[in-house]
């Protein structure tokens, strides 16, 4: 290879090197278009139960929060609900006192109904994204698991222990052992914030919501309906989970 | 090679291709448009969940296998033809409290479980994005699909107990209606994972039991209780066989008889479904 030709081919690699840079560039970052790092949110939004069994429930949150940056943040929330017994659970209860009260019945799991909550709890935000909702709406949206704690008040009417019978031939009572506590709970959950400017995102999320269960084993009916309190607690009642979605809007300021 | 060749090459390997012509306009701040890196259209995906829990279930309880077979028509419309395998159905949590703790049972047309089955829906997806996490960027299609198929059915006869496990008759095949929708991300141009609710609806009562219907199981009952199930003069599409013989655990299966005819004769109709998220991983060919 003479000279000439090494001499070419350097000024050739030379030449190549930003060339190669230039052909290849980083692809194109879009900034944020919301950020929401250093910004606090006040929301609201009304939630629904789902996989109701035995209670049924509808949520209204008021909701504060602030964002340390952009993928975490601490909200602080008040939950008010309407809660009360499915169809189901209420006709197991008639049947239940259809049939004559002979012997020892257990009382059921996963009948505490949710009244009011308050909780607080870190949001970890690792997904920033955009869709187009048809072909000239682009949203951008943040993805975020939410995990807390706090207290809530619970109330508990039972679908076994009846205290005084209206009609067994009907199977009302008119007065179930009915049960009021303030409970710790844990909640989690998983949720999108739909940006629809830098003031303002719709949330969606699904919430789960878990306290510990407390019920009665062994309860006598007879004695029962005669208003004497008989069963025991269970000893290990086990955990009640409540799924809700929750649908609101939050504004940042 | 002279130098005037050296230069006519080095200025030709070292010119940009793709040369954009709005690069240095001041007015082209982002691309708006960007090529889809890996099309769908015209080709053909395979998805496979093998774990699918049931959520939300009242009376009965389901896991399940499925495989998905997905042809892309466009980037937007498919076709899929999903095959499922019910692995585990039992009674619920909540039916076996209900039954040990109050002594109710749910009816039997709200017990009837999925076996296996076979399902066909159209595919839509009409959102397509791309978010960043963790400092990747994933593209992912938001989709939904309804369609329908049939499914194989039974129902528990006999609770696990000390005699043995749960036994179950046959409830026959029965249409199955599903809709659902759900995420597809795409990993190179290849691979897929697909996080999908899908719920797959059944209904009707139970009118037969491993096929004996109700004047079948009442002669075949006659039997049991004479000492011998022979079979003699129930309907031909009636399997006897469901009846005779012990489980692994020594349990009499004629005993299965009795609550056999209960069933079918408590009448009475539901529509049950089964809500499944399934976590699939596909290969695009």
């Amino acid at each position: 290879m003479s000279t000439l030709q090494v001499l070419a081919l350097a000024g050739l690699a030379a030449v190549l090197a930003p060339a190669r840079a230039s052909a290849s560039p980083e692809p194109p970052v879009e900034p944020r278009l919301y950020p929401v790092g250093g910004r606090f949110s006040l929301g609201a939004t009304v939630g629904i139960g789902v996989f109701d069994t035995l209670t049924r429930t509808g949520t209204l949150d008021l909701r504060a929060g602030w964002d340390f940056n952009d993928w975490l943040g601490v909200d602080a929330m008040v939950t008010g609900a309407l809660s009360g017994h499915t169809a189901l659970a209420d006709r197991i209860g008639q049947h239940l006192l259809q049939t004559p009260p002979v012997g020892t019945v257990d009382d059921l799991s996963d009948l505490w109904q949710l009244k009011a909550m308050v909780l607080g709890g870190v949001r970890l935000s690792p997904l920033y994204g955009k869709f187009n909702l048809g072909s000239d709406l682009p949203i951008r949206y943040q993805g975020y698991l939410w995990l807390g704690a706090g207290a809530a008040w619970l109330d508990r009417t039972s679908v076994v222990v009846c205290r005084s019978v209206a009609s067994r031939e009907q199977g009302t009572c008119a007065d179930w052992l009915t049960e009021s506590r303030v409970a710790p709970v844990a909640s989690g959950a998983l949720g999108f914030r739909l940006f629809t400017g830098v003031h303002g995102a719709v949330l969606l999320e699904l919430r789960f919501v878990v306290w510990k269960d407390s019920y009665l084993l062994g309860v006598d009916r007879a004695a029962a309906e005669a208003g004497t309190v008989t069963g025991q607690a269970a000893p290990s009642p086990g955990f009640t989970n409540t799924v809700l979605v929750d649908l609101g809007y939050a504004f940042f300021f | 090679m002279n130098l005037l060749g050296a230069i006519v090459l080095a200025a030709v390997l070292g010119a940009d291709p793709a040369t954009d012509p709005l690069a240095s306009s001041p007015n082209v701040q982002y691309r708006v448009l960007e090529p889809k890196p890996f099309p769908d259209a015209l080709r053909h995906e395979l998805v496979i969940s093998p774990l699918v829990p049931q959520v939300g279930s009242t009376f009965t309880t389901h896991w399940l296998a499925s495989l998905t077979y997905t042809f892309h028509a466009t980037e937007w419309l498919g076709l899929r033809v999903q095959p499922f395998y019910v692995w585990q159905a039992q009674r619920s949590r909540f039916s076996s409290e209900l039954l040990s703790r109050v002594r109710q049972d749910a009816a039997a047309a709200s017990s009837v479980m999925l076996k296996d089955g076979v399902v066909a829906a159209p595919e839509w997806t009409p959102i397509r994005g791309k978010f960043t996490a963790f400092g990747g960027t994933v593209r992912y299609g938001f989709l939904l699909f309804a369609g329908a198929g049939v499914g194989g059915t039974e129902i528990e006869l006999k609770t696990s107990d000390a005699l043995g496990p749960a036994t179950y008759g046959s409830t026959g095949t029965r249409l199955v209606v599903t809709g659902g929708a759900g995420f597809r991300m795409q990993l190179g141009s290849r691979f897929t994972v697909r996080l999908e609710v899908q719920d797959l609806i059944h209904w009707g009562s139970v009118t037969r039991v491993d096929g004996c219907d109700a004047a079948d199981l009442q002669i075949l009952v006659d039997q049991h209780t004479a000492g011998q199930v022979t079979g003699a003069g129930v309907s031909g599409q009636c399997n006897v066989d469901a009846f005779r013989g012990t489980t692994a655990g020594g349990y009499d299966r004629g005993n299965d008889l009795g609550v056999a005819l209960g069933k079918v004769n408590e009448g009475g109709s539901d529509t049950l479904q089964v809500v499944g998220v399934y976590l699939g991983f596909g290969v695009e060919l």
